[in-house]
């Protein structure tokens, strides 16, 4: 079965500036990744990590320096190929308000993917309507403009259009980011409905990990525009193989008083891509980092089944993490 | 920072205020359709002849005959206001639509288009706007002979640059905005983009400016007409009865009175319609829509 | 313990082109010093709007339509413009959710620090004072810090600026509306644990006000739940979150998305939406949406205390 999308050593660097310049600035190094058709994928890391930049390379909105890219198994590389994977595949925004084009109303919004297309669009009004009830929106919305809906309307209304084609692979860039929690339920709900559904494949892109736990089959973990750990979310959640992964987890507010940390999973930020550290990019901010991080660069290797981690010491972790599992 | 009231949020300007603004655009829409209708009607509403001569009646004051009192030939000076509304709005109107429609398609050529062409696009808007505006216009006028086309022709050259920038940098910023982004990752083509999504967004500011910049064009025609260089005489140009008006300034002050008026009101018209439209324009104000 | 700032039957509205928004309802709450109190509630609950008259910066339009806050006993929505300015900041202090918009940002940190602190004392304006704070909110290096222009910081990096600020003044009570929320989750960590730290070392009250249950439940003594401009339920972190008596509340708390086991596939929400604050109900306003309404709830709701420093607004409560 060919993946519905498929990355192999993708790059992407962007021009340093200045005149006459010709350094360029690594954003994202070698991203490989495969998504099968029903499959969610989960992209995580801090702002910066170059998790954005992937999904817009993805788009076709960010040119990519190296690797490959298909969707489907159709190559993406020319300006064509981009515009038959946009048919095939559609991507929804973080600020769902403002992906809304503003002077335009709801109606003409979640229908614009068949104009845009060439697709028969005999009746704009029915086929809005069953948009909207698809996403549990009453019909009385399409009249509407953008800034007259609330964000976990406006949000329904990008799910909407983004379905309207019946594409194969929804990208989604913090889908959950500005609701409150329980419209932040009602939107995951219908994101996991849709997938069963539609047997659409997932690459959703966000830093809140509750999220990820509930709608990805797989994660992938970014830093500085590297994958530093990759595998099924159950198993990288319950036993990390990087430590970055386990400050991530270990940061996470978690709504229990009796749950408290006493002490700091990480500290300090993420560096700038215009100072990459020596050795392990992650070795200032890492609780066990040795000399060793600081000289050597480690690889991305296996860990475990369907596991990669690029840490100098990512097996002994995972097997401390499986021991400790077995001891509780 | 979040919204005060956690997005139920109410107006966000006092009410009072948008009244007053509101109000301010009522008044300059009053007196520009006014002007308009003045301008449109004038063979019927003009009590005299414009250009008629009655000189035994020269330099009469405003009388229950002449409203507004006659010139130095004798000419019933409210007939020539209101011809020379037809006169001084339809330059206006034309020049400022021509130069605004060179503007809109030259700006979001050069904000949407190839790098390259913006580099050219910008480095004639910049000579366009860096050559001095009164000693261009001398020169062209020179060269073409005075009369309204030569005018319009001049205020087309003059002022286009300045909406092609204004149209330019506002399709710049929209085009790194989210929707047009989104737009393009659902396939968007460039003339979908730029007419359906940009043009509607860049055209609101376009056409405040060209509300604000109508009483420039007619002050700039009265005073090219004021300095001979404008509409020919005998033709009722504001202009031209202003510059009559003060070689006679001592012997018949109402003159230059009358045919400052409605200078002053067109050009109050224009910039209160313009300041209203601002606010109306925007359909995230206030929750106003609009189209 | 006595209440360092107290709300006392505070009801606040908006006047709105379809009548009179009412954002604030009859709320009453106080905070001791050396106490976290957290607010908690979804958009349009009113907290913000509750905190804005906390710290007496009630946007206009905005009608204090009865109650009172009290600042150390005296009462701020009826101090004379100038004393409100005067008491402002040195008594209260502010940090918002996005740190950028309560900066200049052609001016530096140090610059405008300074001006905080000297508006009230010259002598906590010196720089090797400004300095000390900055590192106290754990900012590396203050001393360069102090040369730096807002823009040329991170996100977190401006929100220990903005928390440094606020402690400047020495307020007697510091609110922070929304103050992890745009941050990352590694950067969320760290400044709750800086909040949690200048517990021990500040000498006044803390008010949290968020949508965030794990904020809420890392950092707070107390919390208060806010529906539709009133506050639902109050009481001790610990019970509130371990035994919830309001509908409401224990709706949110099986809401979020960290409490949930994944396997289970599909997440608990809460039906409807809130109702119109401009036309309220007479009784309980969380009615529509409560899976246990009955017939009494359409009555005007009754305060239950079912526990030391709790109450619930809730008919049920009691049952």
């Amino acid at each position: 079965m060919t993946a519905v999308l498929h990355l192999r050593d993708v790059s992407v660097d962007l021009p340093l500036g200045g005149f006459l310049s010709r350094a360029r600035l690594p954003i994202l190094l070698d991203i490989s990744l495969d998504i099968a058709a029903g499959e969610s994928v989960a992209l995580v890391g801090e702002s910066g990590s170059g998790k954005t930049t992937l999904a817009r390379a993805v788009m076709g909105l960010q040119p990519v320096s190296r690797g490959t890219m298909a969707v489907d198994g159709q190559p993406l590389a020319s300006a064509a190929d981009f515009a038959r994977m946009r048919r095939q595949s559609a991507m929804m925004f973080q600020d769902a308000t403002a992906s809304l084009s503003p002077r335009l109303t709801v109606g003409y919004l979640i229908t614009e993917p068949f104009r845009i297309h060439g697709q028969p669009l005999a009746d704009p009004e029915t086929t809005a309507r069953d948009l909207l009830a698809m996403v549990g929106l009453p019909p009385a919305i399409a009249r509407r403009y953008p800034h007259e809906l609330s964000g976990g309307q406006a949000r329904r209304v990008g799910v909407a259009r983004a379905l309207a084609l019946k594409p194969r692979l929804l990208i989604a860039d913090e889908p959950t980011a500005g609701l409150d929690v329980s419209v932040q339920a009602e939107v995951l709900n219908l994101l996991s409905d849709l997938r069963r559904d539609m047997g659409l494949a997932y690459l959703i892109i966000t830093h809140n990990l509750a999220l990820v736990r509930h709608v990805a089959d797989r994660v992938v973990v970014l830093y500085l525009g590297r994958v530093v750990e990759q595998g099924p979310t159950a198993h990288v959640f319950a036993n990390p193989a990087h430590p970055y992964t386990a400050s991530l987890i270990a940061a996470e507010p978690k709504p229990d008083p009796r749950q408290r940390r006493a002490d700091l999973a990480i500290r300090g930020e993420v560096p700038s891509v215009l100072r990459r550290p020596s050795g392990c990019e992650f070795h200032a901010r890492c609780p066990i980092a040795r000399d060793l991080c600081r000289q050597v660069a480690p690889a991305l290797a296996i860990t475990g089944p369907g596991r990669l981690a690029r840490c100098h010491f990512a097996v002994t972790q995972q097997e401390q993490g499986e021991e400790h599992a077995v001891e509780n | 920072m979040s919204s005060v009231v956690d997005g139920a949020s109410p107006a966000r300007r006092g009410i009072g205020r948008a009244l007053m603004a509101d109000r301010m655009g009522l008044a300059g829409l009053v007196l520009v359709v006014s002007f308009l209708l003045m301008a449109l009607l004038a063979p019927w509403i003009a009590p005299y002849d414009p250009i008629a001569l009655d000189v035994k009646a020269r330099f009469q004051p405003p009388s229950a005959q002449h409203w507004a009192g006659t010139d130095h030939l004798g000419r019933d000076l409210l007939s020539r206001i209101i011809w020379g509304a037809r006169l001084a709005l339809g330059i206006a109107i034309t020049s400022i639509s021509i130069a605004g429609a060179i503007g809109l398609i030259l700006g979001l050529i050069a904000g949407h288009g190839p790098r390259w062409l913006d580099s050219i696009l910008v480095l004639i808007f910049d000579s366009m706007s860096s050559l001095p505006m009164i000693f261009f216009a001398l020169a062209v006028i020179t060269v073409l002979g005075p009369g309204t086309a030569t005018l319009i022709f001049v205020i087309v050259l003059v002022s286009f640059p300045a909406y092609a920038r204004l149209i330019r940098t506002q399709t710049l910023a929209l085009t790194q905005a989210d929707y047009i982004l989104a737009e393009r990752a659902m396939g968007a083509g460039s003339a979908r983009i730029i007419l359906v999504h940009l043009l509607p967004n860049v055209a609101g500011p376009l056409v405040i400016l060209i509300c604000m910049d109508i009483p420039v064009v007619i002050m700039l025609e009265a005073g090219l007409s004021y300095l001979n260089l404008g509409v020919k005489p005998p033709s009722p140009s504001w202009g031209n009865i202003l510059s009559e008006g003060y070689n006679a300034l001592r012997q018949a002050p109402h003159v230059v009175i009358v045919a400052g008026i409605p200078l002053v009101l067109a050009t109050l018209g224009f910039t209160f319609l313009g300041e209203g439209l601002r606010d109306v324009l925007d359909p995230r104000g206030a929750g106003r829509r609009w189209g | 313990m006595t209440a360092v700032l107290s709300v006392e039957n505070l009801s606040i509205s908006y006047r709105v082109p379809g009548g009179c928004l009412q954002a604030v309802r009859d709320v009453t709450l106080a905070v001791a010093r050396g106490e976290v109190l957290g607010i908690m509630g979804e958009s349009g609950c009113g907290k913000s709007t509750l905190a804005a008259a906390m710290i007496n910066l009630l946007p206009p339009g905005a009608q204090v339509a009865g109650g009172a806050v009290r600042l150390t006993g005296t009462d701020m929505l009826r101090l004379s413009p100038e004393d409100q300015r005067r008491l402002r900041g040195r008594s209260v202090a502010m940090v918002f959710q996005d740190p950028m918009t309560a900066f200049n940002p052609v001016l530096t940190i140090g610059r405008q620090l300074a001006d905080f602190a000297g508006a009230h004392d010259p002598a906590r304006a010196a720089p090797a004072a400004l300095a000390a704070m900055l590192g106290r909110v754990g900012i590396p290096d203050p001393k360069r810090c102090l040369g730096r222009y807002p823009h040329e910081l991170s996100g977190g990096m401006r929100q220990r600026v903005a928390i440094a600020a606020a402690l400047l003044m020495q307020p007697d009570v510091l609110i922070a509306d929304e103050p992890t929320t745009a941050l990352d989750v590694t950067m969320e960590a760290q400044i709750i644990h800086l909040l949690r730290d200048l517990r021990s070392s500040f000498d006044g009250a803390i008010v949290i006000v968020t949508h965030h249950l794990g904020v809420i439940a890392e950092l707070c003594d107390r919390v208060a739940v806010m529906y539709a401009g009133e506050v639902v339920e109050e009481g001790p972190v610990d019970a509130l979150f371990h035994d919830p008596r309001h509908p409401y509340t224990r709706a949110l708390l099986a809401c979020d998305p960290a409490v949930v086991d994944p396997a289970s596939g599909r997440l608990p929400a809460i039906g409807g939406r809130i109702p119109d604050l401009t036309a309220l109900p007479a009784g309980c306003a969380f009615a529509p949406r409560c899976d246990r309404a009955q017939e009494q709830c359409g009555a005007p709701v009754p305060r239950h205390i079912p526990g030391p420093g709790r109450s619930v607004l809730c008919h049920r409560a009691g049952s």
